[in-house]
């Protein structure tokens, strides 16, 4: 430990060599709200702020004297303030009135071109929910989710999905957090809907490479949804009203400037219109799910505020007469933001997620129920530190608690219930961290450096497997107390851009990441019974080293940017299934998950446009990942379950008039790889003879290319003025040229023509849906 | 469990595409058991196809096969079938070595591949008791299980098991093998479950059945009262058991739904042929179906037992 401390300590004192000069202090508000990640530009220094989650900014200024402070936010006027700088704090609000037009067509990222081209950071995408609902929508629903598969690096693991991998990570290497929560599933309908409704959303940041040091727990990527903080000034409402689903958010003061709340709903309801269906199956199928998000936000004094954040969503199925099934997420957080003084912020936050599935089916008296849960509960402090003008520096800690409870399968109604029931272990473990991270600038040149220390504890009770030579179970121990199995991992983080031109940079950058959850998926296409697994004395943590590259131009007075990126990971453990798995209900799964090495690469460049009235980017990424793990393919690398060499994004927006905007997507991938029979043998099964077929090595084949065609067309029904009570109807078409893009492929043998053949399954054809969204 | 995806299966489409995988190199197969029971017992040699299309795999008819130095003939009246003589049995304990001898690369050279297994130790079957699920009348849907109870040995087992059905109307089904093997799980059973402790009696439903059992793709077969259910549990040798579990999992498809990563399937044949040799033990169980009031209408019955058929079952019935 006194090691970890010492590194530690020395990235404090090489970041706070230096001392602070002239400090102005202040939080940026926009229509009653603290504006987050918003802009602060000062031309004198030639660098910017950025407002951090409760709308606060602070400035260091070398000498006293005026300043400019140009100050945006996308949906709000820019704002142009001279401050005069006299004393060494200063502290001042500022307030943006939102746009008379709907600026969600000026800008199509939540980032400046400024911004991007100086953050020492890679593989960063932000998008606000004006971005986000620009987009053409699937069955009328936006979704957060859906627009970050829009960007380079960034695939949907299926047709509809809400997973996703982020340049070729598989889908569990993902960290969703919602305001600070872990959300373990973040998809409604087996994936065709996120959990995260729109109207809540403030901001949605991707990071695909250098995730910051002061998260971790994940190889990919870190997915921060940030809530809206809710309106200080008056009450208001949005909502949307669709075919399949409508939702509500209602927000305003509770005690003005000290107090306020926001509650919002979503139901989804396509199940009402099932039973007119002319299949007898889905007329008798029930199908709904729904979400509730409220947060309280409350100013206790000038330097102090508390945030409550929940939510709570769940789907229901049911099949009648057969079973039902329902799973849910639910998550909570209280932040206390504590300003010490205007160079030093501490936020404390202790978060719980839980999620749990019940699965049941009766079926003449026998009755079977599958239950399993996870619940994750966490605290960590984050200390941030304005030592002067070039440094920013994080430190802190975290900790969370998890209890995965992989399954309980009860059978009822056949008088031997002992034995038939099946009961898998609960796992408990504690995953904790210290941090410290440090953005510092000389010049041009940015530099973002931290460590991150983790380590992960096994705790008893728990039976552990010992695995033979053959990697089969041999046999078992027993622990009965305390922590029986610790990892930790040392997680250096490092990046830098040089801004070598006013509209150029490059960006370098290295990040290593440590994972100690592995995700264990029962279906390809991802499912609510997938189970998560922690490492323990039989599965290592897999560990990711990543370095990346990038170049970022802006252009043509930064209506257009270009940037292209390139990466390479080299990751130890990485897991996978042995072929012919048994992973339903297995106690013994650890025998049936074996470790080796993998590799993904690739390169990104994307050209986006980022002013005027018709928006948008083109993107192509060239992604590769492989893995070589002993027992699978002979041993030999094969092509991940991610490996999607081409794929091409192109989103554009157009506004033809104040009050009619249209848009299209198109999206191509190169197909998903998939194991596929290269032959058959004939096998005589007690005199009966049975074909097989014979599976070439893991991934060698891949389904036919994905590309998909959506367009959209929002009619402003106050045609462009802002009103009271404003109104839009987006109509939306998903798949317009008819696609049929494979979900899934069973390679089966025809009962007609006696052959074996390669059937191919697909889920939409063209979808339309109309949605009417308002707000008051 | 499945329900979502099967309602996600009854809204999407399916249409048959072309899926190029190439040219496989034929490679030769060779399957067979022996039991512990006397009788003729096959092992079967063939070629293994181009996974698309219908053509028939071809035979091999020309090898010599044996199994400890005995020879096997070719079965006159199956190509590519050889087999022992009628009362061929596997000893308790024993070792069991198969042999082909067959030139199948054209070179003039006969090649040999091999196998070798022993066999299981024999578990006796003590009872199978027949338990009704339900005391409701809820259509053709699993009333009852057929429950087998047995004595589970020390150290790794590998079951499979089998039903047969005597229909007591029909002469002319004497039985009809119901088709699943090896539902009895090393996973579930295996001897250091800390649940079912290694040794112990274990109780075991085998099988769920409704009164209609499909037997196969199209086919069905009643169950009635005073039917015999004939329940035979094997102990396999453990390479011929991991290779009717790659087997049923290849066959299941690459569906992915529930489905595991599918892949080459391995054998315990030497010489690079696909294919095992496995031993297995066999112990029996019968009993009468009984009658479940409710289970089976009054024309089902009055069809299998006639106008009278009351008074067959009116003590069962009181």
């Amino acid at each position: 430990m006194k090691r970890i401390f010492a590194i530690l300590s020395a990235i404090v004192l090489f970041a706070s060599h230096a001392k602070a000069g002239f400090v102005l202090e202040g939080t940026l508000y926009g229509d009653g709200e603290p504006l987050i990640n918003a802009y602060i530009y000062v031309p004198e220094l030639q660098r910017g702020v950025i407002t951090d989650s409760d709308g606060r900014y602070s400035v260091v200024f070398d000498k006293t004297g005026g300043y400019t402070l140009d100050m945006s936010y996308v949906g709000f006027e820019p704002l142009q303030e001279t401050v005069n700088i006299k004393r060494e704090r200063q502290r001042k609000n500022f307030y943006l009135q939102q746009s008379g037009r709907d600026l969600d067509e000026i800008v199509v990222t939540g980032e400046s071109g400024l911004q991007r081209l100086q953050a020492p950071t890679l593989g960063r995408e932000k998008l606000t929910i004006g971005q986000i609902r620009k987009l053409p929508s699937f069955m009328g629903e936006v979704d957060v989710i859906k627009s970050m598969q829009m960007l380079p690096g960034v695939q949907s693991t299926s047709e509809g999905s809400s997973s996703f991998s982020v340049r070729g990570g598989a889908p569990d290497q993902n960290l969703i957090l919602l305001d600070g929560a872990t959300i373990y599933n973040a998809s409604h309908l087996m994936g065709f809907f996120s959990v995260f409704n729109n109207d809540i959303i403030e901001n949605a940041t991707l990071y695909k490479g250098d995730i910051p040091a002061t998260q971790g727990g994940r190889l990919s990527s870190l997915l921060e949804i940030e809530t809206k903080e809710g309106n200080n000034e008056k009450f208001s409402g949005s909502g949307g009203i669709g075919l399949i689903s409508s939702r509500l958010l209602l927000e305003g003061p509770i005690v003005k400037d000290r107090l306020n709340a926001w509650i919002a709903g979503r139901l989804f309801y396509a199940g009402l219109f099932l039973p007119l269906m002319d299949n007898p199956a889905l007329a008798s199928t029930r199908l709904t799910f729904f979400d509730i998000n409220a947060k309280l936000s409350a100013t206790l004094n000038d330097k102090n505020r508390l945030f409550f954040s929940g939510y709570i969503g769940e789907d229901y199925f049911a099949l009648s007469g057969t079973g039902e099934f329902d799973y849910a997420n639910k998550a909570a957080s209280l932040r206390w933001s504590c300003i010490v003084n205007p160079e030093f912020y501490i936020n404390t936050t202790a978060t719980a997620s839980w999620y749990d599935y019940d699965a049941g089916g009766a079926l003449s008296g026998l009755s079977a129920q599958w239950r399993a849960s996870i619940a994750d509960y966490g605290l960590r402090q984050e200390y941030s530190w304005d030592i002067d003008k070039h440094n920013h520096l994080k430190f802190g800690f975290s900790t969370s608690y998890k209890q995965m409870h992989t399954g309980d399968v009860s059978m009822t109604n056949v008088g031997i219930d002992t034995e038939l029931g099946i009961n898998l272990p609960v796992n408990h473990s504690l995953e904790s961290a210290l941090f410290v991270s440090n953005e510092q600038t000389y010049g041009q040149v940015s530099l973002n450096y931290g460590l991150r220390v983790s380590m992960f504890n096994n705790i008893a009770p728990q039976t552990e497997l010992i695995l033979n030579e053959h990697h089969e179970a041999a046999d078992s121990v027993r622990y009965e107390s305390g922590i029986y199995n610790t990892y930790f991992e040392f997680e250096p983080r490092f990046g830098i851009s040089w801004m070598f031109y006013d509209n150029m940079s490059l960006k370098a950058g290295y990040s290593r990441t440590a994972q100690y959850l592995h995700l264990i998926q029962t279906t390809t296409a991802g499912s609510p019974l997938d189970v998560w697994r922690p490492s323990n004395t039989n599965i290592k943590p897999t560990v990711c080293n990543q370095f990346s590259a990038g170049y970022f131009w802006n252009f043509y007075k930064d209506m257009f940017s270009f940037s292209v990126e390139g990466y390479y990971k080299i990751l130890q453990d990485v897991v996978d299934f042995k072929d012919f798995a048994n992973v339903m209900l297995n106690k013994n799964i650890d025998a049936e998950i074996v470790s080796g090495k993998g590799r993904s690469y690739g390169v990104e460049l994307m050209l986006r446009k980022d002013a005027g009235n018709l928006t948008g980017w083109i993107s192509y990424t060239y992604s590769r990942a492989f893995q070589t793990i002993e027992g699978i393919n002979d041993g030999n690398e094969y092509s991940a379950s991610t490996d999607r060499p081409h794929s091409v994004n192109l989103v554009l927006n157009y506004k033809i008039n104040k009050w009619i905007d249209v848009g299209a997507n198109w999206v191509y991938a190169t197909g998903q790889p998939m194991t596929a029979p290269e032959s058959k043998l004939d096998f005589d099964d007690f005199g009966e003879s049975e074909i097989i077929p014979l599976y070439s090595g893991r991934n060698k084949y891949r389904m036919p290319d994905y590309h998909r065609l959506d367009l959209s067309i929002t009619f402003d029904l106050n045609k462009g003025v802002k009103k009271r009570y404003n109104h839009n109807l987006n109509i939306s078409v998903y798949n317009v040229y008819c696609r049929h893009n494979a979900w899934m492929i069973q390679f089966e043998t025809d009962p007609e023509l006696g052959a074996q053949v390669a059937n191919m399954t697909y889920l939409f054809s063209i979808v339309p849906s109309v949605t009417y969204n308002f707000s008051f | 469990m499945a329900l979502p995806f099967a309602a996600l299966c009854l809204a999407a489409c399916t249409e048959q595409i072309s899926f190029d995988v190439g040219e496989a190199e034929p490679r030769l197969c060779i399957s067979g058991y022996i039991c512990d029971e006397p009788g003729q017992y096959a092992i079967n040699i063939s070629v293994t196809g181009a996974f698309f299309g219908n053509d028939s795999l071809p035979k091999i008819s020309d090898a010599e096969v044996d199994i400890n130095g005995t020879k096997l003939l070719p079965d006159p009246e199956k190509a590519g079938r050889y087999l022992t003589s009628d009362d061929f049995r596997a000893e308790q304990g024993g070792t069991y070595t198969l042999r082909v001898l067959l030139d199948f690369d054209n070179d003039g050279i006969k090649e040999t591949y091999t196998a070798t297994a022993t066999t299981p130790e024999k578990v006796d079957l003590q009872y199978l008791l027949l338990q009704k699920l339900s005391n409701e009348a809820d259509g053709p849907f699993m009333p009852f299980t057929t429950l087998i109870v047995f004595q589970d040995p020390k150290g790794p087992d590998y079951y499979g098991v089998h039903l047969y059905l005597t229909n007591a109307a029909d002469s002319a089904s004497p039985y009809i093998r119901y088709k699943i093997s090896n539902t009895v799980s090393k996973y579930t059973m295996n001897y250091f479950d800390t649940d079912v402790e290694d040794g112990s009696l274990l109780f075991y439903p085998a099988y769920m059945l409704s009164h209609r059992i499909l037997y196969t793709e199209k086919d069905t077969l009643d169950i009635y009262p005073l039917d015999t259910l004939e329940l035979e549990l094997n102990c396999h040798s453990p390479e011929y058991y991991d290779y009717l579990q790659q087997l049923n999992d290849a066959a299941s498809g690459s569906n992915p739904i529930f489905a595991t990563p599918a892949g080459p399937v391995k054998g315990n044949i030497s010489g690079g042929a696909y294919g095992a040799f496995g031993v297995y033990t066999v112990s029996r169980q019968k009993q009468a179906v009984p009658y479940y009031p409710g289970t089976w209408t009054d024309e089902q019955m009055t069809k299998r037992f006639g106008h009278d058929w009351r008074t067959l079952f009116d003590e069962q019935t009181e």
